[in-house]
């Protein structure tokens, strides 16, 4: 008989799963490190370790919110924006999430109202769907093969796929419009905008530590920002960061 | 009676505080006197008919008044050449009176003389009814002359006052008739309108003060236009404590004066303010003391010439206006600013109290707050009562009282919070502190009240409950925070709260990918399957060996057990099902020659035709049999069974 999954697949898939899991595990025991720090008080280090673990590239929300939790005790508003924002782009409808930055904004100078509501989905959550939609699909053909009466079943792959990419497809527009432009946080204390990308530009309005913005344009070290109010401006690449 | 005044020179300020003028006389210039004997001279030298009859008229101007309104009589005597008295009026019930003055005419033309003499009164009708004025008596010289009395219907319908001054007293100026357009001077009368200071910090009080000043007569009626004070919070003086008259010399000349209007202006914002005091109302009597050149020069003979006597008066309105006052506005110092400052500037005093000390639990407790002192005890916020755990707070009721009678806005603010302790024990209720700036000092001051102690003790109607009693609902609150904060950080592995980001992930597309290759893998098996299944032929040729196998085992575990009869059955299901699988026929139609015919001849050798024959025959006499077979005969044919379709399975099939 056949195999119905080469051996060289398996042999790849295992690889894979391991080199993963060993990075997790890395993660992970920083994680808990960090975790044991911020409880024992000393921000400076949990800020260190979550950073090492965000550096590796496998944070997750609960990396982010605890390291935005870091930089708040730690007095920095605009990295505790920053984090708890990219915590939000992973886990939208997080309570704990939701109220550090309602807490946050509070403390903030600049009065900016939000713009957009959170977003009722995290692109994760998209992606979990669709693999788990393909997992799904498989598992049926995987019956299909093996049971005849999954045949019937079988038969209707083509129009659920339809319906499923058709979904996929304005869960992914709505999620584009609502996150097309990238947002910047101000991490400097105080900034002044300009009306052009230098220094010799006239100042256009002062931005504080916090203030959180939506970039429009980028030119050299400068980002073109702009706020809710419609109010725009040029401002150093260096003083902001994108979430 | 009425009240005759009007030689009195009299200014009626605000109606109520009579102002005395010096007398008309003394106020005469020695050239109004050559005025008045040429005037004499005139009336005597010329041929007198007129004093032979003596008129007397009496008018009222309207014969039907509502209560309140006015109405004015007029005495009217004409031709008459002596001097003539002022009336004395029989009656005149149901009405107050004001004098209005007296005029009095002399027109010369071509050589003929009259005279008429007008006296005025302006009648406020006060209670309805019909009522009557007079009669009159008129002493001319040394006869007395009478005039009949007037009727007066008074009604009871509202009547709508003409002019409300600020002060809100009754109406009981005269009105001011239609005359010629004769004014007073503005040297004559005017207002100044005036600050105390010129500058204040935010909240403390400038007082702007109106003073009259006026040469004549004079009634102030109040404002035609009340003064501008956006921007401030306005505390009015009671007039009565405002009015102070006094004389003053101002410019060389003699004025009476008086403050008609005291208000208190509490800044409540920083800026320079200009502010229009606005435009006060008064009715001027005017007397012709100055007519003297103009006298000359009307003097033409043969003309009409109209004499004006020195008493001839006229009741004009006036309007003054007062200049802008600018007030200067500051901030209050950024400086030592107490957190809790709410803007309150004055001087103030504090003190609270509670009713009881010893309370049982449930049992309510007044605690009162009381801010006294001098500034704008409106505005003023009294500190709100401490947080108290284990207390049922209601809301606080205040109470303002507030005192103007010393030219300053003073007085007390205080609020009654009632409290219900909820648990037994020693409560200390926290002093309360209030925070205030003091102008004098330009500093912030704060000021305290004492703590109290609260005894609480146990209601005697608490009871524990007995076994089997009610429950009784307790009373509900609401949960609050006391603080706020960011929450903890999130310690758990909850996998949904660990997924790293996905749409950035190698792995995750990698993993994707692999699926969607599987997925195209499954979907071309799983097609074939299908078509496969359709074949019914082709399935049941694919599972005839299966069948077969498992039928067999089943036979097998029957021998086991000994049980004849179902062990020929399981083997004829599983060899006749075969070979029908295997042909594509159905299983009563299946016999040796079928099989024959059906296997391509080289494959079938005549050995294994004879073997099924045998094998056929068997399993007919095993099941159709009386004699009872062996063991061993059984598990021989189970093998022969099993060795002839392992021998099948290698025939190729036509």
């Amino acid at each position: 008989m056949k195999q119905l999954i080469p051996r060289r697949a398996f042999g790849l898939l295992g690889m894979t799963v391991w080199i993963v899991s060993l990075a997790w595990a890395g993660a992970e025991d920083d994680f808990k490190k960090a975790n044991a720090a911020y409880t024992a008080g000393d921000f400076r280090g949990t800020v260190q370790l979550y950073e090492s673990v965000t550096a590796r590239g496998n944070a997750d929300g609960a990396v982010y919110y605890n390291l935005g939790n870091a930089y708040f005790r730690l007095g920095e508003k605009g990295k505790a924006l920053l984090n708890y924002q990219r915590a939000r782009r992973l886990l939208p409808r997080d309570k704990d999430v939701t109220w550090n930055i309602h807490i946050l904004k509070s403390i903030l100078a600049d009065r900016i109202p939000d713009e957009k509501k959170p977003l009722p989905l995290a692109w994760n959550e998209i992606g979990l769907l669709f693999t788990a939609v393909l997992a799904g699909l498989l598992g049926v053909g995987v019956m299909a093969t093996l049971f005849p009466r999954w045949g019937a079943l079988w038969r209707l792959k083509t129009r659920f796929l339809v319906a499923c990419l058709l979904t996929f497809f304005l869960l992914g527009a709505v999620q584009w419009i609502k996150t097309r432009d990238p947002r910047a946080v101000v991490l400097a204390k105080e900034i002044f905008t300009r009306y052009g990308p230098s220094e010799a530009e006239t100042k256009a309005f002062l931005l504080h530590e916090g203030a959180e913005v939506s970039v429009l344009d980028e030119s050299g070290d400068w980002f073109y920002i702009t706020l809710p109010n419609k109010s725009s401006g040029w401002i150093p690449r260096s003083s902001v960061e994108v979430i | 009676m009425i009240n005759n005044q009007s030689d009195n020179n009299q200014i009626n300020v605000n109606n109520q505080i009579p102002i005395t003028k010096q007398t008309l006389f003394g106020i005469w210039s020695f050239r109004h006197w050559l005025l008045f004997g040429y005037c004499l001279i005139g009336v005597w030298s010329f041929p007198s008919t007129a004093s032979a009859d003596v008129a007397i008229e009496t008018s009222v101007s309207r014969s039907r008044v509502s209560v309140g309104e006015e109405v004015t009589l007029d005495i009217i005597i004409l031709n008459a050449s002596d001097k003539i008295s002022r009336p004395t009026i029989a009656s005149i019930e149901g009405f107050t009176s004001y004098s209005q003055g007296h005029s009095q005419e002399i027109t010369i033309v071509n050589g003929e003389t009259s005279s008429k003499s007008v006296f005025s009164y302006v009648l406020i009708a006060n209670s309805p009814g019909e009522k009557t004025i007079g009669p009159f008596e008129i002493h001319i010289g040394d006869r007395t002359y009478k005039a009949a009395p007037v009727k007066v219907d008074v009604t009871t319908s509202a009547a709508s006052p003409r002019l409300v001054p600020v002060s809100q007293t009754p109406v009981s100026a005269p009105p001011v008739r239609a005359l010629p357009s004769r004014n007073a001077n503005d040297q004559d009368i005017f207002v100044k309108a005036w600050l105390d200071r010129d500058e204040v910090v935010v909240n403390e009080p400038a007082i702007l003060t109106y003073t009259l000043y006026t040469r004549l007569s004079a009634t102030y009626k109040g404002f035609e236009k009340e003064p501008q004070t956006t921007g401030f919070w306005v505390e009015e003086f009671p007039p009565d404590k405002t009015i102070k008259r006094t004389e003053q010399m101002f410019n060389g000349s003699r004025y009476v004066v008086a403050d008609v209007r005291k208000i208190a202006l509490f800044p409540t914002q920083v800026g320079v303010f200009s502010i229009d005091p606005g435009v006060l109302s008064a009715v001027v009597e005017l007397r012709d003391q100055n007519d003297f050149d103009s006298f000359f020069s009307s003097s033409v003979f043969g003309q009409r010439r109209v004499l004006r006597s020195p008493m001839l008066s006229q009741i004009v309105s006036k309007t003054l206006p007062a200049e802008k006052v600018v007030l200067t506005v500051k901030a209050l110092p950024d400086k030592d600013k107490p957190s809790r400052f709410t803007g309150s500037v004055g001087n103030y005093q504090i003190e609270s109290s509670i009713d009881k000390n010893e309370v049982q639990v449930g049992d309510p407790v007044t605690f009162r707050v009381k801010v006294w002192g001098e500034g704008n005890i409106n505005t003023l916020s009294i500190p709100a009562v401490p947080e108290l755990r284990d207390f049922k707070v209601y809301d606080s009721a205040t109470s303002t009282n507030i005192s103007k009678n010393r030219l300053m806005v003073e007085g007390e603010k205080s609020a009654e919070t009632v409290i219900v302790p909820k648990k037994a024990g020693t409560v200390v209720i926290p002093s309360l502190s209030f925070d205030y700036f003091d102008p004098h000092a330009s500093a912030y001051r704060q000021i305290q009240t004492q703590p109290h102690t609260l005894v609480v003790i146990p209601s005697t109607e608490a009871k524990t409950p007995e076994p089997g009693s009610s429950v009784e609902p307790v009373e509900k609150e609401d949960v609050a925070f006391v603080a706020n904060d960011i929450h903890f950080i999130k310690t758990d592995v909850s996998p949904l709260n660990r997924l790293p980001e996905l749409p950035t992930n190698p792995f995750y597309w990698a993993l994707n990918g692999a699926l969607l290759i599987a997925y195209g893998f499954i979907s071309v098996l799983a097609r074939r399957r299908g078509e496969e299944a359709a074949d019914l032929k082709i399935f049941r040729f694919r599972r005839s060996r299966g069948m077969a196998g498992r039928k067999l085992r089943g036979a097998a575990s029957l021998l086991r057990e000994d049980r004849q009869e179902a062990f020929y059955d399981e083997i004829a299901k599983a060899v006749y099902g075969y070979f029908a699988d295997r042909l594509n026929r159905p299983s009563q139609a299946i016999d040796a020659d079928v099989i024959e015919s059906r296997a391509a001849e080289e494959e079938v050798s005549p050995e294994m035709i004879n073997q099924i024959r045998s094998l056929l025959a068997e399993l007919s006499l095993g099941r159709y049999g009386s004699v009872k077979k062996t063991k061993e005969q059984m598990r021989d044919l189970l093998e022969k069974a099993h060795e002839v379709i392992q021998k099948f399975e290698k025939v190729r099939l036509k």
